[in-house]
This record gives structure tokens, C-alpha cells and sequence, in this order.
């Protein structure tokens, strides 16, 4: 029995010193890492980067708007497959680093942000900022609301580092480093578009949203006092659909209520003054829009983003 | 409760601690509370379907011996047949059928949309249903004696490191284990115990959920995806299915060893088999002897000459193909492989032969086959697979080793060397010798493992393919 206690302890130690070496190694590759995967980018911004105006949302912001056409000082932030809930966190963080934008910050909403189907895959995507456990209270708030014992995994110091490793590693590699931290990247049209818009209509159709997360507009009213205690103007976006399933309306109105009794400017695209993309060849997939229709997406937000400038400089707002 | 959730841990944790403090007698009880607890934790409500598959058995079972009567027993045991395939039809079956029934209907000009079903399957149906029939033919057959006491016939059929996916165990191998008057704590135990668990979590959580990541982004969307984009990704899923499945099965047998108790061996490194038919008594062991005592030998296994053993063997394969989903894609993989084994005993290839060439050229190439079968396994439709193979087939090898000049994928291959290394060790060395490695080597292994799980493993990683099973 004793020798067996003993033989735990020893494991128990070796367990703990590997984890503070390991950690504090990782966290040099971490912090210095500004490739394009595994936070990288983030890390570009936060380190070397300041604007006047940020873009916020996922592949839908960063392959549909060339913000390098809006104006000068303008910085599209946005990144592949990160939703409402990770951007928030973004926004957090960007706070406590003294990193937020001069003046706006242009955050693009989904539906699928908004349905209480989808709040676990929201809060799963938080945990790609879970180096940030420790350092922004709302990141771990929204991370510790996962399960009552997620807590207790950071015990471990190198937790925090948990799936990013692979790429981190191979960033040290650089085989694969992209560091080019380009504001836009359409999306080229190619022959199968057609094929995978319709195969992707097919799948949205199945889906069957049916409870608003009213936890979002919580989240989002603590992004919006961020924005104000900071004298940055938020506005909210949701980009053009070629699919839109009629139970999104009610959620778009329920957003667009919450901005209008707290005075944030909201742009839905799926209105109906906007049909400019109904029709498939603007789209590279059910979601994404190709070049083309991205650069003229870009045009007419441009347009939207003047009139909401000169309606809020009438109303001195 | 999934294996790799850090929930799951801190109740094994629980259970594990309370189980070595309670005395012998008490030790089955809370085994059982827990497994129930264990399946309430997905869905509360499917417990009475848990609960119901038991009362069928237990009680039919028992009406079996009641008397002597062979016509009263056939009665009984094709009633518990009856009832237990119901259940598992109903569930699992009932939309594809619906499919079949609306797709023949519209060949005969009546187009009638049947309404889609929307019914949650129930975790481990598949296994715990077959469980429970080998109970009952077992009694049925005599080769056991039925279990007197409900409670714990309850326990053997929802013990819970076995219950959601496998090993389908036999109840003259499980149910005195769980009965026994004496438990023993070793150390011997805790090492196997712990070694297989955390062996078990890295095939799951850092080569399976790893390898899926790029597998699903291969097989989700097939546009403008090449042979060679198509057969790495097969190659990875073949790889993928197993550590995902064999990971569940090592941990299911490290989890019962630490309560004293011996599950069978799942898989046997089915990759380093020399045939088809070597494969299959390698992978998925507990089904495979499931299917061949219960189907296979009652059809006359290979008794009655050469054309009714091909027969039986189809049957069989296609059984093992519709146990594992209610889709075509399902009876293909089934279909392919009892094709090839038909091959296999037609031609004799599948004699074991001594030259060590030809034993690894068989070797590969039954991986291959293996690999190429196992794309039906993928799919989500017949299109698809006839997209597939016809891609392959022109396979451009530019694309295929595109992929190996990648650092990322080059990560999940060094995974798969050492899953081969640890295959190889563990085919040459039985269980018990795991306890024979001197300490220096065998703790920092571990360790190592440990590590690889936190830092590369998927902590968001997705559930065991096999739970939907």
C-alpha cells in the first residue's frame, strides 16, 4: 500500500512539472505565433494593429467585405467559423488589451446565433480563446457555463493550450505558416457552386430552429456597454441570405427591436429593398457569396454604413 | 455520459472510490445504480426502454425452465425474439423501412410521401437488445441457467462500461463476475486498468477525433474533391473507425478492471490481418461471435456444403451490415464483405502460409481492401459511393502525396505509427505482460500518453461512432 502511494505521489509530481514546463512553453509558441491559424491572427491585431473601424463575424465578414474599399483605417477581424458568442468574447478582450477600435465596431449576426439550438456549438466556440481563461472574466463566464466542472480542466495549466498544439507546432515548422493578415479573401467562383448551393439549401431547409437563446441578447447588450464605455459606436449587420427560412424573420425582429430601444444602427441585408443576391450565380456556396456579388455586397454596405453616419450625425446621436 | 467527457471522469472517479469502500456483498448494487445513472444522464426517459428490453428477458427466461415442455420453450424464446426485435425495429428500423415501402410503392405508380419520423435512437439499442437475446437462447438452448434474481440479470444487461458499445458480453462470462462474493483490489489490476483507459482515450480523443477532422472535410462535401483527396480520405477514416471504436472497447475493458472485473478483448490489431476472414476475427470480435453462434451455425455454418456456406455467409455479413444502421450504405459494407469472403474460400486465399513476404503482402493487401469497403461505411447515400470509387479509380497520385508533404496530417500519421507499434507489441504479448514491463519504461509511457491526450487531444471532440449504433 505504501509503495503504491509512493508510486502515485511520484506520478502525481512528474505529472505537475511537466504541465509547468510544458505550459510555459507554450506559451512563448503561443504569444508569438501570428499565423494565420491557431489565433494567430488575433495575436497580429492585438499586438501590431490599430483601427478606426473593425469588422467582427466569421467567414460570412471576412470573404464577403472588402474592407480595404470602405475606407482607410478599416480592418475586417473577422474569422472562419466564429460566431456571435466568440466575437463578443473578441470584443472583451480586445477591451482589456486597449485594443478596441477608435470608433466603430461592425459586428455581423447570424440566425443561427440567436436559436437556443445552437448555444452549445456558440459556447464550444468560445473555447478557442480558452488561453484567455484566466486573463478575461467574460471568456471564463461564458466557457465555465459549458459544465459545472470545465473549472477544474484548467487545474492543468497546459489545458489551456488543448487543440491548438498541432498547429502550433507546425507553425514552429513553418511549412504551412500563413502570416499574410489580408483584411478580405473572396472566394473564386468555380464549377461545382451551383451543385453545392442547392445541396446546401437542402440541408438549411431540414433545419428546424424553433427557440430564441435569450441569453443572447444579454450577451449582446454587455458587447454594447463595452462599445459605449468605450466611445465606440456599434453597428449590427446580417448579411445576405439566398436561403432564408421564414422563421428567421421573427428572430431578425426580435434583434431588430433590441437595437432599436438601445439606439444601435441595424442593417439586415434580407430586407427586401436588398435582392440583389436571390439569384445562385452570386453565391460560391449556401452561405458565402462569390467575388463578384462580394465586391458589390461591399458597395451597397458601404452605401447603408454612409446613411447611418449621416442619420446619426442629424440626430446628433 | 460520453468516455471522453471530463463528467464522465469525475463519476468513475466516484464510483470507483465508493465501490473499493463498500463491503463485497454491497459492491453489485452500486454498480447498478450507477449504470442506471450512467444512461439517465443522456436521456432520463429511455431508461424504460432499458428497463423493458430486461423484464422481457428476465421473465421469459424464466417461463422457459418452468417446464420441460420443447413446444412451450420454442413458444417462449420466439416470443422474446419477437419482442426484443420489435423494439429495436421500432427504433431503429422503422424509418428506413418506411423509405423501402415508399420507394417500392412509387415503382408501382402510387407516389406517397410517408412523413418523416423524427425518433431520438436509443444509446447502445443495438448492443444491449443483442445482449439480451444471447441470454435468452442461451437458456433457451441450456447452455446457462437462467438468472433468478432481477436485479442482478438488470446489472449484466446494463453494466455500464459495456452498455452503450459493447463488448456485446455473454452472460456465462459477465453475469458471475458481477455476482461474485470476493472482489480484490491489486495494484496489477489498477496498472492494466489505468493503462488501457488512458490508452483508450488517446486512440479516441488524438488520433480518431483528429483524423475525423479532416476526414469530415474531405467526405462532407464531395465537389471538386479528387481521387486522390478521396482515397487519403478513406485511408484516414479506416484508421479513424477503429481508434474511435477500439478506444470505447480498451476503455470499457480498463474501466471494469479496476472494479475486478474481465471483459472480453474487442479487437485483436485487426490491421495486421492476413485476410478478410482473419479480419473479422480480429475486429469487432464480440459481434462477429455473436453473429456466428447465433446466425451463422443455426443456418448450418459450413456444414452443408460449399453453396450454402457462401449463403450463410452473405446472410450473415448482410445481418452484421443492417446491425450497424438502417441505410443501404450499411447492407453494401455488409454485402462487400461477405463477397470477398466468399472470394476468400473459393480461390483459398485464405490458407495462413509461412513465407514471411507473402504474409505481409497479403497483409497490405487486405488493409486495402478493408480500406475500399469501408467507404460505404461513410457515405450518406449509394450517389455517393459510385462518385467515390469512380474517383479513386483515377486516382492522380500527385494529390495523395500532396498530402503527405503536410505537416498537420503528417502529425495524425505519426499517431497511427505508434497505435501500430503498441498493435504489434500487444499482438505478440498477452494482457498479463502489460504488468511485466519494468516501471521505467512502462509509467513514463503513460505519462507521455497523458500528455498527448491534453495537449494534441480534441476536448470538444464528438461522440463514439458506435453510440449511434
Amino acid at each position: 500500500m505504501k509503495k503504491t502511494l509512493i508510486k502515485i505521489a511520484v506520478i502525481f509530481f512528474s505529472i505537475l512539472i511537466i504541465d509547468r514546463i510544458a505550459s510555459a512553453k507554450l506559451r512563448d509558441l503561443y504569444e508569438n505565433n501570428f499565423c494565420k491559424h491557431s489565433g494567430g491572427d488575433l495575436n497580429y491585431y492585438l499586438k501590431f494593429q490599430n483601427a478606426d473601424t473593425i469588422f467582427l463575424g466569421s467567414s460570412r465578414v471576412s470573404s464577403m467585405i472588402n474592407t480595404d474599399s470602405i475606407g482607410k483605417n478599416v480592418l475586417n477581424v473577422a474569422s472562419k467559423g466564429k460566431h456571435f458568442y466568440y466575437n463578443s468574447c473578441v470584443i472583451h478582450l480586445m477591451e482589456k488589451y486597449k485594443k478596441l477600435p477608435r470608433k466603430v465596431l461592425i459586428l455581423n449576426l447570424e440566425a443561427e446565433d440567436i436559436y437556443i439550438e445552437n448555444k452549445s456549438d456558440l459556447i464550444d466556440n468560445v473555447f478557442y480563446l480558452k488561453y484567455y481563461y484566466d486573463k478575461v472574466g467574460f471568456i471564463k463566464d461564458r466557457i465555465d457555463s459549458k459544465s459545472p466542472f470545465e473549472k477544474y480542466k484548467f487545474l492543468l495549466s497546459s489545458y489551456k493550450f488543448n487543440g491548438e498544439n498541432f498547429l502550433l507546432a507546425t507553425n514552429q515548422l513553418q511549412s504551412i505558416c500563413d502570416d499574410t493578415h489580408e483584411n478580405y479573401t473572396p472566394l473564386y467562383p468555380t464549377i461545382y457552386d451551383s451543385v453545392k448551393v442547392l445541396k446546401g439549401k437542402k440541408i438549411q431547409q431540414k433545419i428546424k430552429y424553433t427557440k430564441f437563446n435569450d441569453e443572447f441578447l444579454n450577451i449582446l447588450q454587455a458587447t454594447n456597454l463595452v462599445c459605449r464605455k468605450n466611445n465606440v459606436r456599434l453597428i449590427i449587420i446580417y448579411g445576405p441570405h439566398y436561403y432564408y427560412p421564414k422563421n428567421f424573420e421573427h428572430a431578425s425582429f426580435r434583434v431588430k427591436s433590441f437595437c432599436e430601444n438601445n439606439h444601435i444602427p441595424y442593417i439586415d441585408f434580407n430586407a427586401k429593398e436588398f435582392n440583389q443576391f436571390k439569384t445562385i450565380d452570386s453565391w460560391f456556396d449556401i452561405v458565402h457569396l462569390n467575388k463578384k456579388a462580394s465586391l458589390l455586397y461591399t458597395k451597397i454596405l458601404k452605401e447603408e454604413l454612409k446613411k447611418v453616419d449621416s442619420l446619426i450625425k442629424r440626430n446628433g446621436n | 455520459m460520453l468516455f471522453n467527457s471530463f463528467d464522465f471522469f469525475l463519476f468513475l472517479l466516484f464510483v470507483f472510490a465508493i465501490f473499493w469502500l463498500l463491503p463485497n456483498n454491497k459492491k453489485w448494487v452500486l454498480l447498478l445504480i450507477s449504470s442506471y445513472v450512467f444512461y439517465m444522464y443522456w436521456n432520463p426517459i429511455y431508461i424504460l426502454l432499458l428497463l423493458l428490453t430486461t423484464i422481457i428477458d428476465f421473465y421469459i427466461s424464466l417461463y422457459l425452465t418452468s417446464s420441460d415442455n420443447p413446444k412451450r420453450s420454442r413458444k417462449g424464446i420466439v416470443l422474446s425474439l419477437i419482442l426484443s426485435l420489435a423494439i429495436l425495429f421500432s427504433f431503429k428500423y422503422i424509418g428506413f423501412f418506411l423509405l423501402i415501402s415508399q420507394q417500392v410503392l412509387a415503382l408501382i405508380g402510387i407516389d406517397y410521401v410517408i412523413p418523416e419520423m423524427n425518433i431520438l435512437l436509443p444509446m447502445g439499442i443495438s448492443f444491449y437488445t443483442f445482449q439480451s437475446i444471447s441470454y435468452a437462447i442461451d437458456v433457451y438452448r441450456k447452455d446457462i441457467k437462467p438468472e433468478r434474481n432481477f436485479f442482478y440479470f438488470s446489472l449484466y444487461i446494463t453494466y455500464f462500461p459495456q452498455l452503450v458499445a459493447g463488448p456485446i458480453e455473454r452472460a456465462s462470462q459477465l453475469l458471475p463476475q458481477l455476482k461474485k462474493k470476493q472482489f480484490n483490489f491489486t495494484s496489477n489490476h489498477l496498472k492494466i486498468g489505468i493503462f488501457y483507459i488512458v490508452w483508450g482515450l488517446f486512440l479516441k480523443v488524438v488520433i480518431a477525433d483528429n483524423a475525423a477532422f479532416i476526414v469530415d472535410s474531405i467526405f462532407d462535401n464531395l465537389e471538386g474533391k479528387t481521387g486522390g483527396n478521396l482515397a487519403y480520405g478513406a485511408l484516414l477514416f479506416t484508421f479513424q473507425i477503429y481508434t474511435d471504436f477500439a478506444g470505447y472497447s480498451f476503455m470499457a475493458i480498463g474501466i471494469s478492471k479496476l472494479f475486478d472485473i474481465q471483459l472480453m478483448a474487442n479487437f485483436n490489431s485487426p490491421f495486421l490481418s492476413e485476410s478478410v476472414s482473419d479480419f473479422w476475427k480480429r475486429w469487432h470480435i464480440s459481434l462477429s461471435n455473436w453473429v456466428r453462434d447465433y446466425i451463422y451455425i443455426p443456418l448450418g455454418g459450413n456444414r452443408k456444403g460449399a453453396y450454402r456456406t457462401y449463403i450463410n455467409l452473405f446472410i450473415a455479413f448482410v445481418i452484421i451490415g443492417i446491425w450497424h444502421g438502417a441505410s443501404y450504405n450499411f447492407i453494401i459494407w455488409g454485402f462487400l464483405h461477405g463477397l470477398v469472403m466468399v472470394c476468400e474460400r473459393v480461390f483459398k486465399l485464405n490458407i495462413a502460409t509461412r513465407f514471411s513476404l507473402i504474409r505481409i503482402l497479403k497483409t497490405v493487401s487486405t488493409f486495402l481492401i478493408i480500406t475500399f469497403i469501408f467507404i460505404s461505411f461513410r457515405i450518406e447515400n449509394v450517389h455517393q459511393l459510385y462518385t467515390i470509387y469512380g474517383r479513386i479509380f483515377t486516382l492522380d497520385w500527385r494529390d495523395f502525396l500532396f498530402f503527405l508533404s503536410d505537416n498537420r496530417y503528417n502529425f495524425v500519421f505519426l499517431g497511427i505509427f505508434i497505435l501500430l507499434m503498441v498493435e504489434l507489441y500487444l499482438k505478440k504479448m498477452p494482457l498479463a505482460t502489460l504488468t511485466k514491463i519494468p516501471q521505467y519504461i512502462f509509467y513514463p509511457f503513460c505519462i507521455l500518453l497523458f500528455f498527448s491526450i491534453v495537449f494534441l487531444g480534441r476536448a470538444e471532440g464528438g461522440q463514439f461512432i458506435y453510440f449511434q449504433f
